[in-house]
């Protein structure tokens, strides 16, 4: 009975501790969101609400101009740039990996996959520096630090999370399906375009929008190669920066408690949006009939 | 309907000899049941005929296969060509994740049909060979996975007829199924005789009575006994199939 009466207070006790753990990931998440928003808010109100802050281009801290649009224009085609580079790429490996490969030539490639997804950013960006950047101006003329190379390097970071994703996806399609398939008369190639590729569009679109996040998100690697040009826009093969890097270029110049600082804040807050809403439609495309 | 000739068709996979020696002959639009113990080489008879055994790894196979004359094993035959000729249904009703219209027109867009009206035609009438029709009309947008699974099952047998195939090999086809819809499968396999060669792999034995013309038994990768199912299941010639047959097999 005494043992039955224990057992119940560490059941009970689990219980709470479990639901606290809940409550302090809910209470970051808040306090993080409310810390940004308060900021962000602050700012735009010191800016009498004027969308020229979103949509300008127009950024000299120094001399009071924060417009952010150019930062916003540039995180998207720097991911867009990433994106088109790793799909094919990425879809290629996992095809590769799921139905070509042989068992042996399977475990290479995931292993050389979580390898490449193992290499710091940082050393990703330094590879940028002395293989991407001087390439492109060879290649195209220019400075080389451009949103193309910005974009080549996130590719390359962005091939082992898409390329493992989509192979995980294309793996789970049921060898009974292949069979039925098959058994019809389709060719391989059929089987995978029409069959194997089209049962797995969800689980691809969420492995894609996992890459895209990423690719909006990293920082170090892009501040590397891109430039860093905040005049203006120069072409893909110019120079810019991303909304990740001019925060990153930025907080020592703005540090907390300067009036400007909270256009740091609204940039986060851009981030943190674009980034809830690819996680949730992301999630959404997961949920097979 | 297709004549169908084995052999001397033996399956290796890997070490491990799965088939041996079997020689059978099948006629035209007779149905041919498969019995024997679990392991005995049923399904990997049935996998010879649609060269779907050579996906499985390591597999091996020797010996002739004829349909219509025509050897199958050859390495130049068109394996797309087989499959559409050769039909195949499963243990567990496969359906795609598509709606029951695309299902059944899968295997007629992947022979390349296009107009909309012939598809259309086409599934219509797969969907009332396989008695379905009259269940699904209205509701062919809907997804296949809503269908019970005796529904699927006939689904299945649905898009194996809308290729116009000349034999159907059917893998246990009721195993999975609930009595109703077993003997709607059973039904329909009656049915289809005569307009199709059918080979059907079965545990049931009251089954293998009620469809088929022919039975073979098999018991370890041999086929010891092929004769008119009513001839087999009351004066089997081997006493194996006989101990097999009373239920005395080990």
């Amino acid at each position: 009975m005494e043992r039955q009466a224990l057992n119940g207070w560490i059941e009970r006790w689990q219980a709470r501790l479990l639901w606290a753990a809940t409550l302090l990931v809910a209470m970051l998440v808040l306090a993080i969101t409310l810390v940004l928003a308060v900021g962000a808010t602050r700012f735009l109100q010191s800016r009498g609400w004027r969308l020229g802050v979103l949509l300008g281009a127009n950024w000299n801290p120094l001399a009071g101009h924060f417009e952010i649009g150019l930062f916003i224009v540039d995180t998207i085609i720097v991911t867009a740039l990433a994106m088109a580079m790793t799909l094919p790429f990425g879809l290629g490996v996992a095809v590769f990996g799921a139905y070509v490969a042989s068992s042996w030539e399977r475990t290479a490639l995931r292993w050389l996959l979580t390898v490449l997804a193992a290499v710091p950013s940082v050393a990703m960006g330094w590879w940028g520096l002395a293989v991407v950047v001087p390439g492109l101006r060879r290649i195209g003329g220019g400075p080389g630090f451009s949103l193309l190379a910005a974009g080549a390097v996130l590719a390359v970071m962005l091939l082992p999370t898409f390329g493992l994703l989509a192979l995980e996806v294309l793996d789970k399609v049921p060898e009974d399906w292949h069979q039925a398939s098959l058994a019809l008369g389709a060719s391989e190639d059929q089987n995978l375009l029409q069959m194997a590729l089209r049962v797995s569009l969800p689980g691809l679109k969420t492995a894609f929008l996992t890459a895209v996040a990423r690719a909006m998100g990293e920082t170090v690697a892009v501040q590397m190669v891109i430039g860093g040009a905040v005049y203006g826009f120069h072409g893909m093969l110019g120079p810019g920066a991303t909304l990740t890097t001019q925060i990153l270029t930025d907080m020592a110049i703005l540090p907390l408690g300067h009036p400007a600082h909270g256009v740091l804040d609204l940039m986060a807050v851009i981030l943190l949006a674009g980034l809830t809403l690819l996680t949730i439609w992301a999630q959404r495309g997961d949920e097979r009939p | 309907m297709a004549a169908i000739t084995m052999e001397r068709v033996s399956v290796w996979y890997g070490r491990v000899k799965a088939l041996n020696d079997v020689s059978l002959e099948v006629e035209p639009g007779s149905v041919l049941a498969l019995i024997g113990p679990s392991g005995c080489g049923k399904s990997t008879l049935l996998r010879v005929l649609n060269r779907l055994v050579e996906r499985t790894p390591a597999a091996r196979v020797a010996g002739r296969v004829l349909i219509d004359g025509h050897d199958i094993l050859a390495p130049d035959v068109d394996l797309a060509l087989l499959r559409r000729r050769v039909g195949m249904i499963f243990q567990r009703p496969v359906s795609f994740p598509f709606s029951i219209f695309d299902n059944v027109a899968y295997g007629p867009r992947l022979h390349g049909m296009k107009n909309p009206h012939q598809l259309r035609r086409v599934v219509e009438g797969s969907l009332k060979q396989a008695a379905l029709w009259d269940e699904v009309r209205g509701k062919l947008r809907r997804p296949a996975h809503g269908l019970s699974g005796g529904q699927q099952q006939r689904l299945a047998l649905a898009r194996a007829l809308a290729v116009n195939p000349e034999a159907i090999l059917m893998d246990e086809p009721t195993s999975s199924l609930d009595p109703g819809s077993a003997a709607r499968i059973e039904e329909l396999v009656v049915h289809l005789k005569g307009q199709y060669t059918v080979l059907i792999v079965t545990h049931n034995l009251q089954q293998a009575a009620r469809v088929s013309d022919f039975t073979g038994f098999l018991d370890r990768g041999q086929l010891i006994e092929l004769g008119e199912t009513s001839q087999i299941f009351t004066a089997p010639r081997d006493r194996r199939t006989e101990a097999y047959l009373t239920g005395q097999f080990e």
